[in-house]
């Protein structure tokens, strides 16, 4: 969810409790104005009661003057004697000691319900009429009659009272309205004569509710103002302690986090104003000074770690200079600055010649000297500014920039000078170290070939460690061809596709042959592997498998194709089958334990296992082992490509090996000076001697064979004996 | 309760009496009533008699009749109609007064014979203010036979002492207006009146008592009266008194007293009653 800031809260929350005031001042009237309307309706009942018992009291008050009336001795007096009746009514009606205001007239009728007197303008009946009591609508005088009982008991009445009064006047007068409007009460004049048990609803008048009414509402908003302003002044005062107490503090307090940020170290415990604070923020923000300053802290042993990390990342620790990690940043560098930068690049990649056998033969730490003796003789040769990676064990890499071919060649060449020139005897090693060095060179105008350098530079090293003589070689684009294993995806995909699945993966055959009786006595396991574009040799696969460490893939997919092809039974009968096996294979713990599958078949096809001179002093301690137990189980050991390199009769005489295999090389020294002849025939007698089988190979012709003859080797192998063949093919 | 039925002269029709009331009708068609209190027998009756416009119910009148009675004298107080059938009540001054003295005397005759017929021949008169004048004029005119004694307290003349030109020209006028042969109702100052409605004939009646008569009738009447006034009864003037004691009648003046014998001289009064019996 977005955060935002704590005033919109605040806004929010302000605008809710707004609206539910609102929604409660709106109940509020509502329930008013309900609590109005049954107020009303029970004031318009209580009001109709009040009304009807007011016109009773009226009558009640009306029947108390008519009984004082009928029997006041006067009335008895004129009833008796009416002489002086008019006389007597006129004074009588006139002085209110004796009758309410509100009795506007009355009168005396005798027996015969006549008036004693009858005048014109008679302001009464002059009969007494049959209904008693009744009122009349429009003038509003209520008529009242009654018999007047005679005093002496028994008698008949002496005659009837008849009174008019002024209704209106009596109700008002006789009554105190709570409910009604006073003022308001009058008669309907719907009816011009009313009986007097309809009085009461002939009568109109106006509450005083609405009035009562009014003044609730009035009251009750006067409340809600008064709450609203409360409620405001609430609001307000609050909101004034939240930003004062709260926001102001949270937002100083992020200022001050991101001053922290931005690495102003501002630790200050307020935040320098006369406002209060409040004690759980100020406690946030000495809390987060500490955390600040121990972050700062860690932050700097961090930095400190890291720059030692940094340093262990992109420094070799055996010889202190650059290792692969800072030649991959500084030759990305490179590439970046070149794009818009005419600049002249040379890549030297330099490799130290059997090296590994130098290590194995006088050990790690003599090893490492040597690679630490090889590193300061090259730093020591390059120009000032060029710098020197480690990439590999024995490997070197420097970058010549705004540097030539021929520049590049002459400090290529100065490197190997120097190397070669180190006094490597103080270290014990009596053989001259050599480097062999792989130049790729890109011009200005040539941006898009910068990027390929590393790899030409790798084609080219691949060619100078092949070569015994030309150990500094420039990539050219004639290398590319036989680099083209190295190169080529797709072969590089059919190759490791084969070793992992053993598709593809098909076990040529070249006869070894016995040189007395110039039968086959057993034949070299060489690989191929089948493509739809060709047969790949061993020329594409070994360079692939190398680059890509598949050493010990490779050797034990050629063992499960070699013992699948004897598993057939196609094979060659009483024909042995050499393998040839890696210097990685060799090391491997369970080494003997990998040519247990061949052991059934070991009767009928003896096997051999064929390593290298410089496999072999690779790994001269495990492998002398491991060679011992194969040949006590009845295989055979050759030591294969004799002559190639370093070879060392010292060596030999301490290897569990049983066929020394004269490499081709040799084979074609035979042919160069009489020399080099001498010394391989007297190798080849000490070897005799020694008691090992001497295999010559490389016998291309006959002219070949008649020069190895007099070496007397055993067995023969070359082209002039058989080419390598499928399986199939043997039979 | 005790009902009397009595049958009076010869109009007279039944009338009902009331535990100690007794009313009867007069031939004019006026039932009258009167209080009566059988007394001891052998004692003499006293007849004890209202003033003016007031009815036996006046406290001083009260005051007698319960005093009498309570000595064992038979006591009948009356109330004298004023021709209002069964009058109940005083009469106001405005109210139209239409009885005669004469009527009046006619009416105390009436009760004296009522009490003669009920046995009593021993009958003294008590009366108070008008009362008194009714009683002196009846005992001075064929009284019965039985009355042996009239006691006259607070007696009056007819005439107020103060503005007699008023008094002059009303009787004049009533005088004139008596001649006429339908006379009308007037206001007159007569008593304590300042507006006595009444035919002029009636007034007249009245007026004719005054102190100088009364004082020539007392002092010719057969019957003893014996006279009660209050040393400060002003009413009539300070000569009253005086000039009464010309009469020849026996009179005896309270001191302190007013006309009512008010407060402690109530008792002074009854017991000068009191005293006047025996």
């Amino acid at each position: 969810m977005k955060a935002l800031p704590a005033r919109h809260y605040f806004i929010a929350l302000s605008l809710v409790g707004l609206m539910l005031f609102f929604l409660l001042s709106v109940n509020q009237v509502l329930r008013t104005e309900a609590v109005k309307v049954a107020i009303n309706a029970e004031k318009q009942a209580a009001a109709e009661v009040e009304v009807t018992r007011a016109v009773d009291k009226v009558l009640d008050e009306l029947n108390s003057v008519i009984l004082e009336l009928t029997q006041w001795d006067e009335v008895h007096q004129q009833l008796t004697d009416p002489t002086y009746y008019v006389y007597w009514r006129e004074t009588r009606q006139r002085n209110q000691e004796y009758l309410p205001d509100y009795v506007d007239s009355f009168e005396l009728y005798g027996k015969d319900s006549q008036a004693l007197v009858k005048l014109a303008n008679h302001p009464m009946p002059l009969s007494v009429p049959d209904t008693r009591l009744f009122l009349q609508a429009d003038s509003g005088q209520l008529y009242a009659f009654s018999e007047i009982v005679s005093r002496t008991p028994g008698d008949e009445p002496v005659g009837y009272l008849g009174i008019k009064i002024n209704f209106l006047q009596a109700l008002k007068t006789l009554n105190r309205f709570t409910l009604v409007q006073t003022d308001s009460v009058n008669i309907e004049r719907a009816d011009s004569l009313v009986l007097a048990g309809d009085i009461a609803t002939h009568l109109k008048y106006q509450m005083l509710e609405a009035a009562d009414s009014s003044r609730l509402g009035n009251i009750l908003l006067k409340i809600l103002r008064e709450y609203f302003a409360l409620f405001a002044i609430t609001l307000l005062v609050f909101y004034l302690m939240v930003s004062v107490l709260l926001i102001r503090p949270l937002r100083m307090l992020n200022m001050h986090i991101l001053d922290l940020q931005k690495g102003n170290r501002n630790y200050s415990e307020t935040s320098n104003t006369f406002l209060p604070t409040i004690k759980e923020l100020a406690t946030a923000r000495r809390s987060l000074n500490n955390y600040q300053r121990e972050l700062d802290s860690v932050q700097a042993e961090l930095d400190g770690k890291n720059a030692e990390l940094w340093d262990l990342a992109h420094i070799d620790a055996l010889t202190g200079i650059n290792n692969r990690l800072a030649f991959e940043r500084d030759w990305n560098e490179l590439l970046h600055l070149t794009r818009n930068t005419r600049l002249d690049v040379s890549l030297a990649l330099f490799d130290c010649d059997f090296f590994k056998a130098i290590n194995d033969t006088y050990g790690h730490e003599a090893g490492d000297k040597v690679i630490q003796s090889i590193a300061r003789q090259l730093q020591g040769v390059l120009r000032e500014g060029d710098t020197l990676y480690r990439i590999g064990g024995d490997e070197f890499v420097s970058i010549f920039t705004n540097c030539s071919e021929e520049e590049a060649e002459v400090i290529a060449t100065r490197c190997i000078t120097a190397v070669q020139d180190e006094a490597f005897e103080q270290l014990g090693i009596k053989e001259t170290l050599k480097l062999s060095v792989g130049l790729a060179h890109a011009s200005g105008d040539d941006k898009a070939n910068i990027s390929e350098l590393p790899r030409q530079a790798d084609v080219a090293m691949y060619h100078a460690k092949g070569s015994t003589r030309e150990k500094i070689v420039h990539y050219t684009t004639a290398l590319e061809e036989d680099a083209y294993a190295l190169v080529s995806s797709h072969i590089t995909a059919a190759v490791l596709d084969a070793i992992e699945s053993g598709t593809n993966m098909s076990m040529h055959y070249q006869p070894i042959v016995s040189t007395e009786t110039r039968q086959v006595s057993h034949y070299e396991a060489l690989v191929r592997i089948n493509d739809p574009a060709g047969l790949i040799t061993a020329a594409d696969i070994f360079p692939v498998v190398t680059r890509r460490r598949q050493e010990v893939e490779l050797d034990k997919a050629v063992i499960r194709s070699v013992v699948n092809d004897l598993a057939s039974g196609r094979f060659p009968d009483e024909a042995g089958v050499a393998v040839n096996v890696s210097a990685a294979f060799l090391a491997l713990n369970d080494f003997c334990e990998q040519f247990s599958v061949f052991v059934p078949y070991l009767k009928q096809h003896p096997i051999t296992i064929e390593v290298t001179e410089t496999n072999y002093i690779s790994h001269l301690q495990h492998a002398s082992e491991c060679l011992q137990r194969l040949r006590e189980n009845g295989f055979t050991i050759a030591l294969d490509d004799f002559g190639s390199g370093y070879s060392s009769l010292r060596y030999l005489a301490n290897m569990p090996v049983d066929i020394v295999k004269f490499d081709i090389s040799m084979v074609r020294a035979l042919k160069t000076d009489e020399r080099s002849r001498t010394m391989i025939y007297d190798t080849a007698r000490l070897i005799h001697n020694a008691g090992y089988t001497l295999v010559a190979e490389g016998i291309e012709d006959e002219q070949t064979l008649q020069c190895v003859l007099p070496l007397c080797p055993k067995y023969l192998q070359g082209y002039l004996f058989g080419n390598p063949q499928p399986m199939e093919a043997l039979c | 309760m005790k009902v009397f039925y009595l049958l009076l002269f010869s109009i007279a029709g039944v009338a009902n009496s009331w535990a100690g009331d007794v009313s009867a009708r007069l031939d004019n068609k006026v039932t009258v009533s009167a209080q009566y209190l059988p007394g001891e027998a052998g004692k003499e009756a006293i007849l004890v008699l209202h003033g003016f416009t007031t009815t036996r119910n006046f406290s001083t009148v009260q005051s007698i009749v319960a005093e009498m009675a309570g000595n064992g004298y038979t006591v009948l107080a009356p109330t004298l109609s004023m021709h209002i059938n069964d009058r109940r009540a005083s009469v106001p001054c405005d109210a139209i007064h239409t009885s005669t003295l004469e009527d009046d005397v006619d009416e105390i005759a009436f009760w004296v014979d009522w009490l003669v017929e009920h046995g009593h021949r021993s009958i003294t008169l008590i009366g108070h203010s008008m009362g008194s004048l009714q009683l002196v004029a009846y005992a001075s005119n064929h009284p019965h036979k039985s009355v042996n004694r009239v006691i006259a307290t607070s007696l009056i003349h007819t005439h107020r002492y103060t503005a007699p030109e008023i008094i002059e020209k009303e009787t004049a006028q009533a005088l004139a207006a008596a001649q006429s042969t339908a006379p009308s109702i007037q206001g007159y100052h007569f008593i304590f009146c300042d507006a006595y409605l009444a035919p002029p004939n009636v007034y007249l009646s009245y007026m004719a008592w005054d102190g100088p008569r009364v004082v020539e009738t007392l002092r010719k009447t057969n019957v003893p009266v014996q006279i009660i006034m209050g040393e400060k009864d002003r009413r009539f003037g300070p000569e009253w008194i005086a000039l009464l004691k010309q009469s020849g009648s026996e009179l005896k003046v309270i001191d302190g007293a007013s006309h009512f014998f008010d407060a402690t001289h109530e008792f002074e009064l009854l017991d000068s009653i009191s005293e006047s019996l025996q």
